[in-house]
Parts: structure tokens; C-alpha cells; sequence
């Protein structure tokens, strides 16, 4: 490409960075493949130069941030969450000299009696529309929770989604792995997230909030399931409306303490 | 010390979307979240330095989602950036897997093609291939193309922090710059193709 064209296609770039589009230079990209090409590896160009200058942002950042923790020796979070336990501590407290009653709560709450009056197991075929049945959703609607894991973590990649992804998570939670539970609900919401989809994004929400819960962790749970709580539009916000939030963060209180 | 902004979640989205608080945003994350997703991916057998390398790319990735609107504040930022890095390690782990893998290959003598290397990196290598071909700039050309497509100056601006004479010398260098860029990512059509899927 001659100098004067290549310059007068970087000139086009810029204005059009600016939300300036000049119709003649996008016709003539649409036109002529040399010049589209170039185009291309303009707009390749300039992405390249916005990726290296947003890490390098980072990266001055992170410098700034691992200077603060060699000055302060402890990390903000830490300090946060000392704060957060010491209010938690003052409502305990609260909790406690309200009365009998009170104390009875607190006592008789633990994250793993929530979890056994919150649990309900997931139907396959309430929720999702029927089709053909895989080997996976027979062996899930057999409860063979042992040949879910095994055709889950055999299946090959083009079988692989999150709809397998969501029941090898709850064989694991069936079968009281609840970290591996929370690795796999976690990792569907993580695909959905990068792939823009939503797919059993809701049930994996849901029970990665009642993961959390079995392995004595209901802090993690909470913004979850509040999340589901204000989401009236939500596959089991009727299920998180009839729970206590009061029990879940007594119980919260109590997994910390 | 620099005490970040306290934000809620909400507050970060809307910061990390201006030019203006990107840097206490940034920080923010460091300061609130790196401990916490470090430990994690420590706990799926990364080193401490592969622990803070992942959370820098798992911040870029945020911030790149966030920006391009693609953030659907399912849960909390905490548990969505856990799951991004834990994402980005376990691509990590495989690639290197596959490396190691390809390693034994050449030494058993199988010949190597770019093409199927370039379709075997993951994620955060395609990040770092991106990054490097810039890198291979010189330093003079790198900065004039940062302050010009990532900091957004004028041509006038980078006058003022640059040693040139005029807005024309500016312009003429940048030509040559981002002419130089485009130059060496055709000398990688693989990598061109790879990070076409990743930034588009």
C-alpha cells in the first residue's frame, strides 16, 4: 500500500476511534481487499496497544498495592474483615443479652442444620424442557451420583457444557464433596460469564449459595442469596424468600467465630 | 500511604467505566480482593508468583469485561473474580501440560509447526503473545502509541511530554509506529488469527 493511502487510512482509524466515520474510506474498505486488510491489522494494532497500556495500568497498580503491604504488614482486606468481625461480635452480643429466646437461637443454629432444612434436591425434568435423555441425566434421575462424576469427568469435549458441568456439581454435593461442588457451580457461572450466556446460570447460583452453606461458609453464601432474594424474576427466589436471613447470619456469625 | 476509594460493588462497576477513578478502582481490587483470590488459586497448586500473576490478569480481564458492558453482576464481584481466575489458572495449567507435552515431542525429534503451537495457547498466553508484540517496539514508538490510543492525548498533549518539535513530527512518528506495529503482527499470522478470537 502506497504511504499517502496508508496514512490516509491511520487518519480514518483515529477519527473513527472518535465516533468520526468518513463514508468514502469505509467504502473503499468494503471495496478493495488490500485496503481492508490493512484495516484489519490497524484495528489489531491499536486493540494490541490498549491491552498493553491497560497491563501496564494494572501493573502500576499492583507495584503500588505491594509497596502498601510491605509498609502496613497486613492487607486492607485483613483489616476489613477484623472490623467486620468485631461489629459481628457486638451484634452477637445484642443477640445474646435479648433473652432467652435469643440465646435458644443461637444455640440450636448451625450452618449444617440450614443446609438440611434449606437443601432440596434439584429435579432434572421439572425445569429444564424434555428432550432425549443423556446417559448423564439417566444416571441423575437414577441418582446414581457416582456414574454422574464418572460420565461427567469422562465426557468429551463437545459434550462438555454447563449443563454437565451443573450436574457432575450437584453429585458432588449429593455426595457431601462439597468443595468440588463449589469448584464446579463456580466454574458454569464463570463460562456463563465469558460467554455472555445464561445457561442453568440461576441453578448454579443456587446451589454453589447452598454449597457454601454445607461447608459451614454461609458468609459466602449471603451475597448470593440475597441476590436471588431481590431477583423476583429468579428460578428459586420463592425457595431464598421463605429462608431466614436472621438464621443464616447467626449461623454466618457462628462458622467465624 | 494511598488509601484506596471504598466501594461497593455497584461504586467499583461505575469507576472501573471512568477514565478518571481506573487507578483507585484498580487498587481498590488489589487491596480487597487479591488476598483472598491469591489464596485460592494457591489452593489449586499455584505458586505465590503464578498467584499474583493470575490476579493481574484476572484484574485485566474484569476490567476488559467490564468495560465492554459484558459484566452481569451475578453474584458479587469477589465470587466473579475468584471464578475468572480460577478460570485463567486452570487454562494456565493445561497449557503448560500441553507444553510440556510438545516438549517431549521435539526432543523425539517430531517437527514443530507455529500454526499448531499458536492453536494450542490459552488464554492468558494469547494475553501475553498480544502484549509482547508491542513490547517489541521500541521504547519511543511504545509510548508514543500508549499516549496516543490508551491515555487518549492530543497530538499537542504528547508535545508537552514528549521530546518533539511540533504536532507534525508527532504525527509523522506515530505513522511510522503504528505502521511498525502492524508490521510485526503480520510476521505472525497465527497469533493474528488467535488474538482476532480473543479481542473482538
Amino acid at each position: 500500500m502506497e504511504l499517502n493511502a496508508a496514512h490516509a487510512l491511520i487518519d480514518h482509524l483515529d477519527h473513527s476511534l472518535k465516533g468520526q466515520h468518513s463514508p468514502e474510506m469505509e467504502q473503499k474498505i468494503r471495496d478493495d481487499h488490500e485496503t481492508a486488510v490493512e484495516w484489519h491489522y490497524l484495528r489489531l494494532a491499536v486493540e494490541s496497544v490498549q491491552e498493553a497500556g491497560l497491563y501496564d495500568q494494572v501493573e502500576t497498580a499492583k507495584q503500588e498495592w505491594l509497596a502498601q503491604q510491605s509498609v502496613a504488614g497486613r492487607p486492607q482486606g485483613a483489616v476489613i474483615r477484623t472490623i467486620y468481625r468485631k461489629v459481628m461480635s457486638v451484634a452477637a452480643m445484642v443477640l445474646l443479652l435479648a433473652g432467652g429466646a435469643a440465646i435458644f437461637k443461637y444455640m440450636t443454629i448451625s450452618s449444617p442444620g440450614l443446609y438440611e432444612k434449606y437443601y432440596s434436591a434439584y429435579a432434572l425434568n421439572t425445569t429444564r424442557g424434555a428432550g432425549t435423555t443423556s446417559a448423564i441425566e439417566q444416571a441423575y434421575n437414577n441418582k446414581n451420583w457416582e456414574a454422574v462424576l464418572s460420565l461427567g469427568n469422562s465426557a468429551s469435549a463437545k459434550d462438555i457444557n454447563n449443563k454437565t458441568y451443573f450436574l457432575t456439581g450437584i453429585a458432588e454435593l449429593e455426595l457431601k464433596k462439597y468443595d468440588q461442588a463449589i469448584d464446579i457451580f463456580q466454574q458454569v457461572i464463570a463460562v456463563n460469564a465469558q460467554s455472555g450466556s445464561d445457561y442453568f446460570e440461576e441453578e448454579a447460583e443456587f446451589y454453589l449459595a447452598m454449597s457454601w452453606i454445607a461447608r459451614n461458609d454461609v458468609n459466602e453464601a449471603m451475597p448470593l442469596l440475597e441476590k436471588i432474594k431481590a431477583d423476583k424474576n429468579h428460578l428459586f427466589h420463592e425457595t431464598v424468600a421463605k429462608m431466614s436471613f436472621l438464621d443464616l447470619r447467626i449461623a454466618a456469625y457462628k462458622d467465624h467465630k | 500511604m494511598n488509601v484506596a476509594e471504598k466501594y461497593t460493588d455497584a461504586e467499583l462497576i461505575a469507576a472501573i467505566g471512568d477514565t478518571k477513578h481506573l487507578n483507585k478502582a484498580i487498587l481498590f481490587l488489589y487491596q480487597q480482593y487479591a488476598r483472598t483470590t491469591s489464596s485460592f488459586i494457591i489452593n489449586y497448586g499455584a505458586s505465590e508468583q503464578d498467584a499474583e500473576d493470575v490476579f493481574q490478569e484476572t484484574v485485566v480481564s474484569f476490567i476488559d469485561i467490564v468495560k465492554k458492558d459484558k459484566y452481569r453482576k451475578e453474584a458479587s464481584i469477589q465470587t466473579f473474580l475468584v471464578s475468572v481466575a480460577r478460570n485463567i489458572w486452570l487454562n494456565e495449567v493445561k497449557k503448560r501440560e500441553r507444553s510440556g507435552f510438545r516438549e517431549r515431542q521435539f526432543e523425539s525429534g517430531r517437527d514443530q509447526k507455529e500454526t499448531d503451537v499458536s492453536h494450542q495457547i490459552g488464554d492468558l498466553e494469547k494475553r501475553r503473545q498480544l502484549r509482547e508484540l508491542v513490547n517489541q517496539l521500541g521504547e519511543p514508538c511504545r509510548k508514543i502509541l500508549l499516549l496516543f490510543y490508551y491515555e487518549n492525548l492530543s497530538m499537542k498533549e504528547i508535545v508537552d511530554h514528549l521530546p518533539y518539535e511540533n504536532e507534525q513530527v508527532v504525527r509523522n512518528k506515530k505513522y511510522k509506529c503504528l505502521q511498525q506495529l502492524t508490521g510485526i503482527i503480520k510476521d505472525h499470522p497465527a497469533i493474528a488469527s488467535q488474538i482476532r478470537e480473543i479481542i473482538k
